[in-house]
């Protein structure tokens, strides 16, 4: 028999070594890459060129592609998950159909992102192609744009499921009030339910939102892995994450390698703040009913 | 004599193949209040519900018969127009914890898409909370949030939201069951002062509210309608056994 004590020292424990490792895996972090941060400071923000062979580096265009590519995602992901969240949430919520639908979305989730990548590789590029001759822009076919896509299918999924949660779980007393008052579904759904719900459902879309910052596989196989600053949302560009996963291999000397772990830190980074900034606001938005 | 407001004949409803309601057919009289008034479970509430065309909500459920509000069987009518004409407050109440008390009490207008001036609106929010008996306990933060009142505060919210829609009928299903005593009373009194502009209909199993508030009562018993007359003589003098067993708190 354990003992009440020795439990609850064996549980601290445990909780406390996964700060302890978030700490050693932020100071490695930061150890390894401050060579980088000696040489280039601050200007590793702003300047617009990555180039290993003089040994000029900096990571604007990178952050640039994340956090482009994943904003352009969940923008266009957002209309395709309300709907979808809406549908499963309210409309269609209980039986066979909407749990076979659900199933169904889960397992588009669970589609590991080589097979995304590869099949955004040959059917989007050649689709974007397609589009950017009609718009007389180069066709690339890879790029900016076509990553977003890709990343807006891949966390569709995610988003959905979450708003589903979100909108079955309004209590069924603030939907009949709506109803009561003379109030459409749709009304009720949209001036009830949706406002209700609003800071799960923010919470849902900036998880997406993390997903697609961090998603490597899938953008490194359609980006078009250009390390120039990207000049239109169709031009080819990299994320620092698909920076980080291509360069990695082809590091010649220990300075290089400072640059691209300090490109993985400013990615940590990023997400953690983003993940701040979307905490306080959803916060912000709880509804804090006392009844 | 007083008018018929709403007519109800052979009013049967179902849950999927189960039958709730059987035969139902009773009046109602404008400006009256009128207690629905029986044991748990015996389709008190799915009446109600049927009046305003709650209970169909749920694809399973079904309900026939006639229910005639100004010549027009509101089984016929649009539901939401039906919904609109004929004002609800639950059990529990359920101010929109997303909307000020302003907001909460013109929801119907803004869930309906209904534009109105400044100057409505402020009128429409002080007349309802006036006949609600909350203007004076709430007319300094009327932009505060709804739910931040007290129970029965609350409660008299939802009964402003409803009358905001110029309801002719308003239907009560056991406002009072979630409320202190104190709360109870001054909705029980609220509702002497609300029969000048409405018609009441108020599910209880509580007998003494019943016998204090209301004009007309209806015993309900396994969904039929056993007993249905003014509440004094019912309570006095009730024709069926069952009622006076009922009254003598002998089952429910």
């Amino acid at each position: 028999m354990l003992g009440e004590k020795t439990l609850k020292i064996f549980v601290f424990i445990s909780a406390a070594s996964v700060l302890l490792l978030l700490f050693v895996f932020a100071s490695t972090l930061l150890w390894k890459s401050l060579p980088s941060i000696r040489v280039f400071g601050y200007k590793f923000l702003t300047g617009t060129t990555w180039d290993p062979i003089s040994e000029s580096f900096s990571a604007l265009p990178f952050l640039v592609g994340t956090l482009v590519t994943s904003f352009l995602a969940l923008l266009i992901s957002f209309p395709f998950s309300l709907a979808i969240g809406v549908v499963l949430g309210e409309y269609f919520n209980t039986g066979v159909w909407s749990y076979f639908f659900r199933s169904l979305i889960e397992l588009l989730a669970g589609i590991p992102s080589v097979v995304y990548g590869f099949w955004g590789l040959s059917f989007l590029v050649p689709r974007v192609r397609d589009l950017q001759v009609k718009f007389g822009v180069m066709p690339y076919g890879v790029g900016i744009f076509t990553s977003a896509l890709v990343l807006a299918i891949m966390i569709i999924p995610f988003s959905a499921l979450m708003l589903r949660e979100m909108i079955y779980l309004v209590p069924k007393k603030y939907k009949e009030a709506a109803l009561a008052l003379g109030a459409t579904r749709f009304e009720m759904i949209w001036k009830v339910a949706l406002p209700y719900a609003r800071s799960g459902i923010f919470a849902g879309f900036m998880l997406a939102l993390g997903r697609a910052m961090g998603e490597t596989m899938a953008v490194t196989m359609v980006i078009g892995n250009s390390n120039d600053f990207p000049r239109s949302i169709f031009s080819p560009g990299n994320t620092m994450s698909s920076l980080v996963a291509n360069e990695f291999a082809e590091v010649s000397d220990n300075f290089y390698l400072s640059t691209i772990i300090q490109v993985a830190l400013l990615l940590f980074l990023v997400t953690i703040f983003i993940n701040i900034i979307s905490k306080y606001i959803t916060r912000k938005l709880s509804v804090r009913s006392s009844l | 004599m007083s008018n018929k407001i709403l007519d109800i004949k052979n009013l049967n409803a179902f849950y999927q193949n189960h039958q709730i309601l059987h035969d139902v057919t009773l009046n109602f009289f404008s400006n009256k209040a009128t207690a629905i008034m029986g044991p748990s479970g015996c389709g008190k509430t799915t009446f109600i519900r049927c009046i305003n065309r709650m209970h169909e909500l749920d694809p399973k459920a079904k309900v026939t018969g006639e229910i005639i509000l100004h010549n027009q069987n509101t089984l016929d009518m649009d539901s939401i127009l039906v919904r609109r004409k004929i004002g609800m407050v639950f059990q529990r109440a359920n101010p929109f914890p997303t909307m000020s008390i302003y907001d909460n009490v013109l929801a119907g207008y803004k869930l309906n898409g209904i534009k109105k001036s400044r100057d409505e609106k402020d009128e429409i929010v002080q007349d309802s909370l006036e006949k609600a008996g909350l203007w004076h306990e709430v007319k300094d933060f009327l932009h505060r949030k709804g739910t931040l009142l007290s129970g029965g505060q609350q409660q008299r919210l939802c009964i402003a939201r409803s009358l905001a829609m110029k309801t002719e009928i308003l239907l009560l299903d056991e406002p009072t069951s979630a409320l202190d005593p104190y709360a109870t009373a001054n909705i029980e009194e609220l509702i002497e002062e609300l029969k000048k502009d409405v018609t009441i209909i108020i599910v209880t199993h509580n007998m003494s509210q019943a016998a204090r508030v209301t004009d007309y009562t209806a015993f309900l018993y396994e969904g039929k309608l056993i007993e249905f007359g003014e509440t004094e003589k019912l309570f006095t003098v009730p024709k069926h056994k069952m009622t006076e067993e009922y009254l003598a708190g002998r089952f429910g």
